[in-house]
């Protein structure tokens, strides 16, 4: 174990033990060409996501800078030269919709977790750090929100709320920090018998920092693992809302809406809901064979 | 770990799951092509013997064919005092008899059906109804006035369905069976559009409905009033017999071989409505034989069908107003000058030809075209930046003050394209305009209130009865407020005193200069954009003969006239 604060820096030891550690680490998701493919994947979609306004061929037919556009005259044209993706029914670039749409998904994914995980992992490093009656009450809270489908809650929530962007990420929010506050309670009741925590709390060292600077680094890596698997799921989750019709309003490129609004024009305009579709697919497959690679560069169990 | 066994099943099916969705996309449109493909083979010899359910509970063997009706939308009701949406009216006035019924014209003419003849008194409030005296429930009952004052009763007590049209006009105390077969009913007040309103009563058997009634029910000692037993049976006099009904699935009516009217030759016998979740897979109805689907596919579907070899697309723009509401009582839309402006703006060419397939019609004022009383000397708005600006330069408002949101229904794709193109409209006149959508539900709630109606609003105003007053009364006039059909909150006394008076006048031809009057006032004011009389759309088999689009909801489908070729 690693442990920064008991050992000191400049023990040679530690230093060629975690270059080892390191080398292994590096070894094992080489190994796995799928990790490699997903990690290639994702970075795809993040360049495409920072740098849409340069590639995509026409930025407001996506509503870029808030100048959206619309060309009715040239709705439902079939994918050629000119628009790579065809069009849709308001004339306007699926190609390019779904490059912006990257943007809004890596946002909804990472806003999502970001909040999940805030609440979710102080409460599991709470209830399990201190056990006892505030844990049990914690994690019946935490269970509570687990009995209901996610899909389901974020449902009720997105609609009692104005269906929109804020209110469909806070809705996945509310579902996901439970998965967190488990995983994270689990590992805590695991690690707060070892030795290193034991021996922080005999030198006197107070709860919080017991809690963050012991416990805290030492369950990180199952979260990190489920953070890259459940990123996929959580773009998933809120296509599903899109294509439901709650979510993104328009004119703004959301990967859901667009498979839903496309399905009523199939098949004959079957460029519509594909491209958005294969687009939802190729994202989430790659957060998948990351979250898999990195599952078995840290040898942790996740599920 | 070791307690979150829940966690199981998130990430292995999510896998499963997003392929299989994304797959399954992928594969939508490749069957879909083929089944396309393949349909041309087998629709050409004729749609007739497509389907088993000739042999149904009528006991017809009257040998007509079997037509298939293609829909999306699944009926809530089938009990004829709560269906009031437009596949309930299809099923209902294909059962039930009303005493008065819509001719296929446009607009639509009032016919005998139960009633032979009628007459109205100089009072304009007494009407005495003649029954026929050969009409029969589907169970050998004749027809009786106190069936029809049954059916008033039922229709007022339960306060559902389309009682909205007589509350306040009609009580069932006020309606009596002088004898075996005339009614005479009298309305509270003076009600111009009373007879056009008929074709939605529905005459029921009093004896069938009350020997099925349960006791215990919401209705006192009516008990449930029949309403459970309703649902799956008729009680009905019509040309067609209830004989199936699978929830969201299909509902199967069967030729009424005792019915008083007559059937054309090549009629058909049995009409099978089935009920489908997506449009594509109507359209694929339609390919593969099926005789008539609904009117809300999108509009690239029915021109995709219109060039396929058995399918026809039938085109007509009737009585379908598409409104987009700007709230009256809201800066800076209570000022006319910016109403005018935005309506200076809007393309109405593109919207037409463009969105639309260049068959609607630019609306003049708040009716359409067909619908009498109707003039064209009005104000009217082309797009015209120019005279947009002189507008906003009467106003206390610049063009960066128009930052305004325009809500339409979720999933209909014209109210969105529509808000689009009056976004970019906006824009180039220097406003704003955020487009959001919302569920119908919550569009209604949102219109109860002057605070929480949006700027803008996209409403199809649905047309009920045949009469001016079915548009105007309940867009326009101050009582409506609360209701979506009056979402720009409209006030204009001299309005409010025309709508009455035309409701209260009776004679057709006194009627008229006041609605012109009425529509003159409201096109000056530009409480909304009158942006067009939607071209509706059925589609139909080739095979099909006598359809005539009439324009009133459900009464198109008037099964009973169709016929082979």
């Amino acid at each position: 174990m690693s442990n920064s604060e008991t050992v000191t820096a400049d023990d040679p030891g530690v230093l060629e033990r975690r270059r080892e550690d390191l080398n292994r680490v590096v070894y094992r998701f080489k190994q796995n060409p799928m990790s490699i493919l997903g990690l290639c994947i994702i970075f795809g979609f993040v360049f495409i996501a920072i740098f849409a306004p340069y590639i995509a061929p026409y930025p407001n037919d996506a509503g870029y800078q808030n100048q959206p556009a619309v060309h009715f005259d040239q709705k439902f044209e079939s994918p050629s030269a000119e628009h790579l993706f065809g069009t849709d029914q308001a004339g306007r670039d699926i190609f390019s919709r779904v490059l912006f749409g990257t943007r809004l998904s890596l946002r909804i994914g990472v806003v999502v977790l970001a909040a999940a995980v805030s609440i979710g992992v102080p409460v599991g490093l709470v209830a399990g750090y201190l056990g006892g009656g505030v844990g049990m009450a914690l994690m019946r809270i935490t269970d509570v929100f687990l009995s209901v489908p996610p899909l389901v809650l974020a449902l009720a929530v997105s609609v009692a709320l104005e269906p929109n962007l804020t209110n469909v990420m806070l809705a996945i929010a509310a579902v996901w920090w439970p998965w967190y506050a488990r995983l994270t309670y689990g590992e805590v009741l695991s690690v707060k018998e070892e030795t290193y925590v034991e021996a922080s709390r005999g030198i006197g060292a107070t709860s919080t920092r017991t809690i963050f600077r012991e416990i805290l680094p030492n369950v990180l890596a199952p979260i990190t693992v489920k953070m890259s698997l459940d990123m996929g799921y959580a773009i998933l989750v809120a296509a599903s809302l899109g294509f439901l019709g709650l979510g993104a309003q328009p004119p703004t490129p959301e990967w859901g809406t667009m498979v839903s609004q496309g399905r009523d024009y199939m098949p004959a305009q079957w460029w519509y809901s594909t491209f958005p579709g294969l687009a939802i697919f190729l994202i989430v497959l790659g957060f998948n064979f990351l979250g898999d690679g990195l599952r078995d560069m840290f040898d942790v169990e996740v599920q | 770990m070791r307690n979150d066994t829940n966690h199981n099943f998130d990430r292995r099916d999510f896998l499963r799951y997003g392929s299989a969705a994304t797959i399954s996309t992928i594969f939508a449109g490749c069957t879909g092509n083929q089944s396309s493909d393949s349909t041309t083979n087998d629709s050409g010899d004729g749609s007739p013997d497509t389907d088993t359910s000739d042999d149904g509970s009528s006991g017809s063997g009257s040998g007509g064919a079997s037509f298939e009706y293609v829909t999306t939308v699944a009926p809530s009701s089938l009990d004829p005092m709560k269906g009031s949406d437009n596949l309930e009216t299809i099923v209902l006035h294909n059962v039930y008899d009303p005493l008065v019924y819509y001719t296929d014209s446009t607009p639509p003419e009032l016919q005998p059906w139960l009633a032979e003849d009628w007459e109205v008194a100089d009072d304009g409030r007494t009407y005495t109804f003649n029954l026929r005296s050969d009409a029969t429930f589907h169970n050998g009952d004749p027809v009786t006035a106190s069936d029809v004052q049954y059916s008033v009763q039922r229709m007022m007590e339960m306060q559902n369905g389309f009682s909205w049209m007589w509350s306040g006009i009609l009580s069932p105390e006020n309606v009596t069976a002088v004898d075996e077969t005339t009614v005479e009913m009298v309305t509270t007040e003076v009600f111009a559009p009373f007879l056009y309103t008929l074709p939605f009563l529905y005459v029921v058997n009093q004896e069938q409905v009350e020997a099925n009634a349960a006791s215990d029910g919401n209705f006192g000692e009516h008990g449930d009033y029949g309403t459970s037993w309703l649902e799956d049976n008729d009680a009905g006099s019509g040309p067609y017999v209830l004989s199936e009904r699978e929830r969201s699935r299909q509902i199967v009516i069967e030729q009424n071989d005792d019915w008083w009217g007559s059937f054309p030759d090549d009629r058909y016998s049995s009409v099978t409505t089935e009920i489908v979740q997506e449009s594509a897979t109507a359209a694929g109805r339609m390919r593969e034989g099926a005789e008539m689907s609904d009117q809300w596919l999108p509009l690239q579907t029915y021109n995709d069908l219109e060039g396929g070899d058995d399918v026809r697309v039938h085109a007509k723009a009737t009585f379908n107003p598409f409104y987009i509401y700007m709230h009256t009582q809201r800066a800076p839309l209570d000022d006319v000058h910016v109403r005018r402006a935005i309506s200076y703006a809007f393309d109405y060419e593109a919207a037409l030809n463009d969105v639309m397939a260049g068959d609607s019609d630019h609306l003049q004022g708040p009716l359409p075209g067909a619908m009498w009383s109707h003039t064209e000397d009005l104000p009217t708005y082309e797009q015209d930046f120019e005279a947009a600006q002189a507008e906003l330069d009467q106003s206390d408002y610049s063009a960066s003050d128009l930052d305004l949101n325009y809500t339409y229904v979720s999933g209909l794709t014209t109210e969105e394209s529509m808000g689009l193109l009056l976004q970019s409209n906006l824009q180039e006149l220097g406003g704003s305009l955020t487009v959001e959508r919302a569920p119908w539900s919550n569009i209604t709630e949102m219109a109860a209130n002057p605070d929480t109606t949006p700027d803008m609003l996209a409403i199809y105003l649905s047309f009920s009865y045949a009469d001016p007053d079915t548009f105007l009364y309940p867009a326009w006039h101050s009582d409506s407020h609360g209701s979506w059909t009056s979402a720009a909150w409209y006030q204009n006394d001299e309005v409010d005193r025309l709508l009455t008076e035309g409701r209260r006048t009776v004679a057709q031809e006194n009627r008229i200069p006041i609605y012109e009057e009425a529509q003159r006032i409201i096109a000056e004011d530009a409480p909304a954009l009158f942006v067009m009389n939607q071209a509706t759309r059925n589609a139909l088999s080739e095979s099909v003969q006598g359809f005539q689009d009439n324009g009133i909801t459900g009464y198109r489908q008037t099964f009973h006239r169709y016929h082979q070729d």
